[in-house]
């Protein structure tokens, strides 16, 4: 297939950038759910003994995970495609990352989950 | 008193207290008005017994039994109403507790984070020009990475959603339920009242059963527990398996299972970290 580089490889910066800007938003989004993560308890005596504020826990706390996991789903497309990017164009060689380096990015930030199922069993 | 409603009830655990508390020693004055209406009925009745009728001994009148009894059973089982009373009932509103303003705000933060989120999302368009030049093993597995994660922040954005409404709905329940007791309570305590009101006449004072008084204490305590019920009921039911229910949201909805983010997977990843790959 015949590949026009130059067409292509701003393209892929520009999917880069925005895998990078959506990494800092969900950031940022999680930041400000932050206070709100794991506060059943003030859903009152009520809801907690019937199972709302377990449940609400859970949830919230999974949103916060799936935020960071997110974030870090987001850093790595990122830099896979500054990668590629990088190594078509041979602007700056010295930049590209490695497929190993890449590789740890998802293995060394072990991707958070949320701890299993909620807690259904419970009520 | 006008009542309560959502815009002027309480809108904090300690506003209700408070409020709680007046409605509370609006009860006590009613009943204590109500007995001290009833005694003074039946002391006067006495004294008039006394005062004109001749050849009784003292204490055989009916209107001196009344006044007996009132001081010596119904009076003493009033006076222990009203001293226990604000506790009995105080010891209930612990079921009522919540924190709704801070639910709201909360409710409002994952409202934000869902329109954020939706905002973040805008790669579609940009994955299909891409494709029209590319076609290399690592294109595609990029395609297929980035339609799963751009998925899944849908997904989460839709989640948050219906969390946050859960949240809010939660907040507005709690309110809701702080203005129905607010404004049903002094109604729990009108038997009681009228009954005590009743016994300024002689007669019933003497055939009266303290032990009623005590039974219709326990029907306005009732009264406080199953209107918290209500609120037991709503969570119940907000946890409940129907759509949009905690089960169901917590569980992914519609979305993400678990609400379990997509992981992107090694093999996948190893194909895109090949430049190479990217045009063959």
């Amino acid at each position: 297939m015949n590949v026009n580089i130059e067409v292509q490889v701003p393209i892929l910066r520009r999917h880069a950038t925005f895998w990078s800007e959506r990494s800092d938003a969900v950031d940022g989004v999680r930041k400000s759910i932050e206070p709100a993560v794991g506060q059943g308890a003030e859903f009152g005596y009520m809801a907690g003994s019937n199972g709302v504020a377990d449940m609400y826990n859970w949830w919230s706390q999974a949103m916060s995970s799936a935020l960071v996991d997110a974030a870090t789903s987001f850093r790595y497309l990122d830099a896979a495609l500054r990668s590629a990017a990088n190594f078509y164009d041979a602007s700056d060689a010295t930049a590209a990352e490695g497929a190993r380096k890449l590789d740890r990015m998802l293995e060394a930030s072990d991707y958070k989950g949320n701890g299993g199922p909620p807690p259904l069993g419970e009520n | 008193m006008a009542d309560f409603d959502s815009a002027n009830g309480p809108q904090s655990f300690e506003d209700f207290m408070k409020e709680m508390d007046v409605k509370i020693e609006e009860v006590r004055k009613n009943i204590a008005d109500a007995a001290g209406t009833a005694a003074e009925a039946l002391e006067n009745a006495a004294n008039g017994v006394i005062g004109t009728i001749v050849g009784l001994l003292p204490g055989e009148s009916e209107a001196e039994k009344a006044l007996e009894k009132w001081n010596t059973e119904i009076a003493p089982m009033i006076q222990r109403h009203l001293n226990s009373l604000k506790g009995d009932v105080t010891e209930k509103l612990v079921e009522y507790f919540g924190n709704p303003k801070a639910m709201m705000d909360w409710a409002d933060e994952y409202t934000r984070a869902e329109a954020s989120l939706r905002k973040s999302n805008e790669i579609e368009q940009d994955l299909t020009t891409l494709g029209f030049n590319w076609s290399g093993d690592a294109y595609v597995a990029y395609q297929t990475v980035a339609t799963q994660q751009a998925k899944a922040l849908d997904s989460l954005a839709t989640t948050m959603q219906d969390g946050a409404t859960l949240v809010r709905d939660g907040a507005t329940q709690i309110l809701s339920t702080w203005v129905d007791l607010l404004n049903q309570f002094v109604s729990f305590y009108g038997d009681y009242v009228s009954t005590v009101g009743s016994l300024a006449d002689a007669g019933k004072a003497i055939g009266f059963w303290v032990s009623t008084l005590a039974d219709m204490i326990a029907i306005g305590i009732k009264g406080v527990g199953d209107i918290a019920k209500t609120l037991a009921d709503y969570w119940i039911q907000q946890v409940g398996n129907m759509k949009g229910s905690w089960i169901d949201v917590a569980a992914g909805g519609e979305g993400m299972p678990e609400n379990q983010w997509p992981r992107i997977s090694e093999g996948l990843s190893d194909v895109m970290g090949q430049s190479p790959e990217w045009a063959k």
